[in-house]
């Protein structure tokens, strides 16, 4: 009876709990295999609390090559082609017959500079075993970002006619101009927190014990579940405000992975995570021109996003139990987002324009986990009702395409029931 | 994408085969014939007689003016893609596989008389045209090239001529005795014209001379006839089909019968019996020409032209007469009919004959002498006639209709009528002019403006040809001096109707220099107006046809005193080189003795003189090499002669960059004003005076006293200045200013008018005005908002403005250039005489379109009216206006002559002019109405993206592109 409710509790607290996945930045996931606590059979129920702070960020852009957080879609923004595309007798589309300039690589393009931080995150994540090989589990994350020290620095030369004109009427005043043509577009820093999305997942594991010389154990799982859009949305009027989940879109994840135990204290590790999120529609900033930059879009529509494909790849070493409870691992990490497009429901605009926005081509991020963790297992008895566990990890983001990482250390405790 | 650069490559001498420079032309260096630009002159060891260029331009075909020794080059064949030159004439045709049948009798003959057969023939299965002449041996034979190739020759023939294994020239051609009104053998042709499948030759019969009795026009025609499958042979394994077989015979011009007639197939190696062919009688007695009961005295045939739009030829002739009720026609039509025969028309009726007319002429010994007669069809879609007679250029309205059952097709029209509309089921409704001129009253004058192409005759030369393209004439003009030799044009006005109503004056098309930096000698020339290139045929030092060259578009210079290089000294790119350039022709007030060019960047302004008044007109200024350039510094003109002045400094390091500017007359003096974003100014003397408006500036400046640029008024954003009639006005981003000009320049800004703020027409929302045209009491202003003009009954220089939307159908808000096109090339004439037009380009930058439309504007005698200002009717739709080009994109500016038409707007790549034709214009609004006109195009040069103008000097002809590149100009 004492079981049941204990199964009972467990369930309710995996049904309250989320997580997230984000987009364009490597938030902290708590079901990222490379940070989940160490498990097995006896334990009927696992409780883990994370916590992590980021230090700095590193941002790449299309190239790779290392960047100012804004300066991942493009290095400048132009001012000129955010007017583009717009019926002629509509006031930016008159706006942009006044200013009567071309894009000469210079005049009307902004740099804009900021620092995007995270701030700090945690996580809780519960997970409770049934029937030897089967579990469920349910992760939720909050975060606190700021995007700060934002600069916009125009480039316009003082040459030309036209020059003079642009700064007049455009650049001096871009801020108003942005916010006024654009409903309300603010090109300033931000500071922004909330929950990511909550994940439900199912999962099964299976040891296959080897009597080898050196295998000694492989360890087959895989789990799947549902990502339930409880995380804070995109913020459409605010530069690079970066959802806190699958920007109000459904998803379900499916992962599989492989664990082999080398020996008494070794283990390598191999795992993939392919998480299928459905497009939802929503009112987006699209480009109207195939010129536009990717921060200076004035118009706002209803659109289907059709996300692309979540593909994570992770391999890992451990150095497992090497002095009684302290574990050392060593992990990489490639996380692939697909591309994704867009249907507008508006004929004002076109869709093929639009889906040619840099921010929905895919992204790419190289990561490396180091984690070191002690289990109190071996200090207490089996028949003890709670065996904690605490990990200490950091994430050292390297290379990437078209995102903002940020290098982090944290820890987890966790208590296995 | 043409690199554009020009190099007049003398690049030695090309060798024909047989290994003695004879009629050749300058060889080719592989190098630069490979380069992009394939920038080329040939220059000929002997004179060239025939200069005759295909329709498409591909291809040159040339004859020597030689009696004797020019062997195989007494024809040649220049390939322009290749500029690979071709002997026509070698010693034999085909391979010489039996050297005594297959000797060639052309060879090193002098050639007489030459045309081109081209056209939509399948007979003539590629367009490079075949060339048909007539020799000095056999000047009763027409002979045709068929082909012409290179070609290993057999191994046989090698080893007889112990010759290297590669390719030679290969000739087949075929002859053809032609034959007088009796069947005869001619004794001469006198003249010869093709269309793309007859030959018709005017012959003198045997013992007489052209004009007798027995003289007369006989044809011949390319044509196929099937060659019967029975005549194959049996172990032959294709499929059993009947061939086609090219045939090429004399047809009895009265009967239209050859020898072929009645034969549906014949056998393969058959030819069909000889039967006797005749020439159609046309001799002195003939009505066609002569009116009257009394022959003429003398009649010749001075030229036989194809007219493709009409499919008629227009045979023009010269003819005298005696008798006192005797009358003359200066040009007759000949039309073959279906049934092959062919048909003599006058193109006016015994009744409207009229003295002196233009192709008429009636009394004792009257006589009429018809040079050239070509035919035009407008970009309004109705057909000229474009006379030459004499030194004088003149245009007459055809007759179309159907030209198989209505004999009144290809005749003049009446001149008075308005075109009517033909009903078409399958192919989009056109209009035409239907009725023939029947009375004396109905046949246009030669004192109509709407016939004196050019205005006045052309009197500084002889004309020596004369060419069509678009709503262009271009004629070629010799004359002892060569600064007033060269290629002139005028282009057609036409009302709202359509109808041609004027001609622009003769301006110069394109100047030449020589190496020594006088203007080249120009006697034949063909225009390329699908990339506006000319190919021009110099003179030698003999005066005669001796060098081939093209125009191109140069970015480039040898010579560091070139124009080109001096403007890229002065406005380097790194500031944006040149921002505003601006032509200003001959004889507007403040300039009676030059023409000037300034061009205008960043704190900098620069005065080019491109022409000098000399004893007889103007002669135009080598810019090929300026000797020399004046720096000027602290915005002073120092007064040191130079034909190029720079000025930096002073007031100009205020005004920042300059792109405006113009020249004007106040009171007795000239002034030079300039305007940017940061104000006006003008170029004065400390006692605020100029320079004498009625002497001019002189050569090099030389009449100009020292002067320093000072700004007046706060002025900001300055788009253009203009001047007319006394007045100045400014145009800025925001509003129009009106000046009276007195000489007092102070007082003269304190008192300017405000003639129009951009909140009259864009109320509160953004907005900017873009252009101004101003002629005396009407005005247009292209604006961000449409095109405005001045309401009916208002006046431009009243003192309050009142002003009214031009309605464009089609088009898009932002009206950004305004072309106007004048008589006298003054775009402040455009209400005089009888009136011109404008070229409206309307384009939106946000989403990348660009409409271009036509208004007649009608002279202003009284008041200005709804009339004053109209649009051109739709080609195609009855009854309705509409626009005339539709870009595939964004255009920012836009220039057309008329022939060739030049728009440029900003391209992701960079900026890109792209050509257009008239007849790319009119070809994509035949099958869509809404089709876009791209044109060729060329990207900008030196990396360039930003273009701030397309002009085409009034001095030199030469167009010219201006921008953050520095300068192009077409050489």
């Amino acid at each position: 009876m004492i079981a049941h409710q204990k199964n009972i509790f467990f369930l309710i607290i995996i049904a309250c709990i989320a997580v997230q996945s984000a987009f364009s930045m490597n938030l902290f996931e708590p079901y990222n295999p490379l940070l989940r606590p160490y498990y097995d059979a006896q334990n009927k129920g696992t409780l883990t609390f994370y916590a992590e702070k980021g230090i700095g960020s590193r941002s790449y852009n299309s190239d790779g090559d290392l960047v100012n957080a804004l300066h991942i879609f493009q290095s400048t923004q132009s001012a000129l082609a955010m007017l583009q595309g717009f019926p002629e007798d509509s006031t930016i589309g008159k706006l942009r017959t006044a200013i009567d300039a071309a894009d000469d690589g210079t005049r009307g393009h902004m740099c804009p500079t900021g620092h995007l931080d995270l701030r700090a995150d945690a996580a809780l994540a519960v997970r409770y075993s049934f029937c030897t090989d089967w579990a469920i589990a349910a992760y939720l994350a909050y975060y606190d970002m700021i995007l700060k020290d934002v600069s916009w620095v125009d480039q316009t030369q003082d040459i030309t006619t036209e020059d003079i004109r642009t700064k007049e009427l455009l650049t001096d005043k871009l801020f108003t101009v942005v916010n006024q043509l654009g409903n309300g577009l603010e090109l300033g820093g931000w500071h922004r927190n909330g929950f990511g999305d909550l994940t439900l997942m199912i999962e099964w594991f299976k040891d296959f014990k080897q009597n080898k010389p050196f295998l000694k154990n492989v360890r087959v799982n895989w789990r799947t579940g549902l990502i339930v859009p409880t995380g804070k949305k995109e913020d459409e009027d605010k530069l690079l405000a970066i959802p806190f989940g699958r920007d109000g879109a459904w998803a379900l994840p499916f992962e599989v992975g492989l664990d082999l135990t080398l020996g008494c204290n070794f283990k390598v590790g191999l795992d993939v995570l392919l998480i299928h999120t459905f497009g939802n529609s929503r009112c987006r900033r699209i480009k109207t021109d195939a010129l536009q930059t990717d921060f200076l879009l004035l118009a706002k529509t209803k659109a289907y996003k059709d996300f692309g494909m979540f593909q994570q790849f992770s391999l890992y070493a451990q150095a497992f139990q090497l002095y009684k409870g302290a574990s050392f691992l060593l992990g990489y990490q490639y996380i692939k987002y697909g591309q994704s497009e867009l249907s507008l429901y508006s004929n004002d605009f076109s869709t093929a324009i639009a889906n040619t926005a840099t921010s929905l081509q895919d992204r790419t991020m190289h990561q490396l986990f180091i984690r070191g963790d002690y289990d109190w297992v071996v200090h207490m008895d089996d028949c003890a009702p709670v065996i904690p566990q605490l990990s200490l990890f950091a994430r050292a983001p390297f290379n990437g395409k078209r995102v903002t990482m940020a290098p982090t250390i944290g820890l987890g405790l966790t208590l296995n029931f | 994408m043409a690199r554009t650069r020009y190099a007049p490559l003398v690049l030695g001498m090309l060798l024909c085969h047989s290994g003695i420079p004879l009629f050749a032309a300058q060889s080719i260096n592989k190098n630069q014939s490979e380069s992009v630009d394939k920038s080329i002159s040939l220059r000929f060891n002997y004179p060239i007689r025939h200069f005759l260029p295909n329709a498409a331009g591909t291809h040159f075909f040339v004859t020597a003016d030689k009696e004797s020794g020019a062997q195989e080059w007494s024809a040649g064949v220049l390939q322009r893609d290749t500029w690979q030159w071709t002997p026509l004439t070698p010693a034999h045709t085909g391979f010489a596989l039996q050297p005594e049948l297959n000797k060639n009798s052309c060879h090193d003959n002098s050639i007489v008389l030459a045309t081109l057969m081209e056209g939509p023939n399948r007979v003539m299965g590629s367009s490079d045209g075949r060339l048909v002449f007539v020799t000095n041996k056999k000047p009763n034979a027409i002979v045709m090239i068929n082909n012409y190739f290179k070609k290993t020759p057999p191994k046989a023939i090698r080893e007889r001529e112990d010759t290297k294994k590669e390719p030679v020239p290969v000739v087949e051609q075929s002859h053809l005795i032609m034959h007088d009104t009796q069947g005869r053998n001619c004794k001469e042709i006198v003249a010869l014209g093709a269309s793309y499948a007859h030959i018709l030759a005017a012959v003198a019969p045997e013992h007489k001379i052209f004009g007798d009795e027995g003289s007369g026009l006989a044809l011949a025609m390319l044509g196929t006839i099937t060659i019967s499958s029975a005549n194959k042979q049996k172990d032959q394994k294709e499929p059993d089909q009947d061939s086609q077989k090219v045939i090429f015979v004399t047809i009895d011009a009265p009967t239209g019968i050859h020898k072929y007639v009645g034969i549906q197939k014949i056998k393969k190696e058959t030819e069909a019996p000889e039967i006797p062919t005749r020439a159609i009688p046309f001799n002195r007695a003939s009505e066609v020409v002569c009116i009257g009961k009394t022959p003429l005295t003398h009649l010749a045939v001075n030229d036989i032209y194809w007219s493709s739009e009409m499919q008629v030829f227009y045979i023009s002739v010269t003819a005298q007469a005696d008798a006192q009720e005797t009358g003359v026609r200066g040009v007759v039509m000949a039309r073959i009919n279906k049934d092959g025969t062919m048909q003599l028309i006058p193109l006016v009726p015994d009744a409207a004959v009229t003295q002196d007319g233009i192709i008429t002429n009636q009394g004792t010994g009257s006589s009429i002498t018809i040079s050239r007669a070509r035919t035009m069809l407008t970009s309004t879609a109705l057909n000229y006639l474009i006379i030459q007679k004499s030194n004088a250029i003149y245009a007459m309205p055809l007759v179309r209709t159907d030209a198989a059952t209505d004999l009144a097709h290809g005749t003049v029209a009446q001149c008075d009528a308005a075109p009517t509309w033909i009903e078409q089921k399958v192919n989009p409704n056109v209009r035409h002019f239907s009725h023939g001129a029947q009375q004396p009253h109905q046949v246009v004058t030669p004192e109509s403006f709407s016939a004196r192409v050019g205005v006045m005759p052309i009197n500084q030369g002889t004309i020596t040809n004369v060419f069509v393209k678009g709503d262009v004439v271009f004629t070629v003009v010799d004359a002892q001096d060569p600064e007033h030799a060269g290629i002139f044009y005028s282009q057609a006005l036409f009302n709202a109707a359509g109808v041609i109503t004027g001609w622009t004056s003769w301006r110069r098309a394109v100047t030449s220099f020589t190496d020594t930096g006088t203007p080249e000698k120009i006697l034949d020339a063909q225009l390329n107006n699908a990339v506006g290139d000319f190919v021009i045929v110099c003179a030698n030092n003999e005066g005669k046809k001796a060098e081939i060259k093209h125009t191109m578009w140069s970015a480039n210079e040898k010579d560091p005193q070139g124009l080109m290089s001096i403007i890229a000294d002065i406005f380097p790119k790194e500031r944006a080189g040149v921002h505003g350039v601006v032509d200003i022709p001959a004889g507007v007030p403040g300039l009676p003795d030059s023409s000037l060019q300034i061009f205008t960047g960043l704190k900098t302004v620069m005065m080019v003189q491109t022409s000098i008044a000399n004893n007889d007109g103007f002669a135009p200024c080598n810019l090929s090499h300026c000797e020399r350039v004046a720096k000027n510094t602290h915005g002073a003109f120092d007064a040191v002669s130079a034909s190029v002045q720079v000025i930096t400094g002073g007031i100009l390091d205020e005004l920042g960059p300059v792109t405006a500017a113009h020249v004007v007359a106040a009171g007795d003096c000239g002034f030079v004003c300039v305007g940017g974003a940061r104000g006006f100014a003008v170029l004065t003397t400390p006692q605020a005076t100029g320079w004498s408006a009625h002497k001019g500036i002189g050569p090099e400046f030389s009449l100009v006293p020292p002067m320093t640029f000072k700004k007046y008024g706060n002025y900001t954003f300055v788009r253009k200045l203009i001047a007319d009639n006394g007045m100045l006005y400014i145009l800025t981003d925001t509003y129009v200013d009106r000046i009276t000009l007195t000489g007092n320049w102070e007082h003269d800004i304190a008192h300017a008018v405000r003639v129009c703020t951009i909140t009259d027409v864009c109320g509160t929302d953004p907005g900017a005005f873009f252009d101004i045209v101003v002629s005396e009491k009407l005005a247009l202003l292209g604006t961000s908002n449409g095109l405005w003009r001045v309401a009916n009954g208002s006046d431009v220089r009243s003192a309050h403005v009142a002003w009214q939307p031009v309605l464009l159908p089609e088009s898009l808000l932002c009206v950004r250039q305004l072309n106007a096109i004048t008589v006298s090339g003054y775009t402040t004439d455009l209400t005089n005489t009888v009136g011109g037009m404008v070229y409206a380009l309307s384009g939106y930058r946000g989403k990348g379109q660009a409409k271009l439309h036509r208004l007649a504007i009608n002279p202003v005698t009284d008041t200005i009216t709804d009339t004053t200002v109209q649009l051109l009717p739709d080609l195609y739709v009855r009854d309705a206006t509409s626009s005339f080009i539709s870009f595939g994109g964004y255009r920012s500016f836009f220039l057309s002559d008329g022939a060739t038409s030049m728009h440029t707007g900003f391209k992701e790549d960079g900026s890109a002019v792209a050509f257009s034709t008239t007849a790319d214009i009119i070809s994509a609004r035949s099958y869509n109405k809404s089709a876009p006109v791209r044109g060729t195009e060329f990207a900008l040069p030196l990396g360039g993206k930003i273009l701030v103008g397309l002009l085409q000097s009034h001095a030199l002809g030469n167009r010219m592109m201006a921008g953050d590149f520095g300068l192009v100009m077409q050489k």
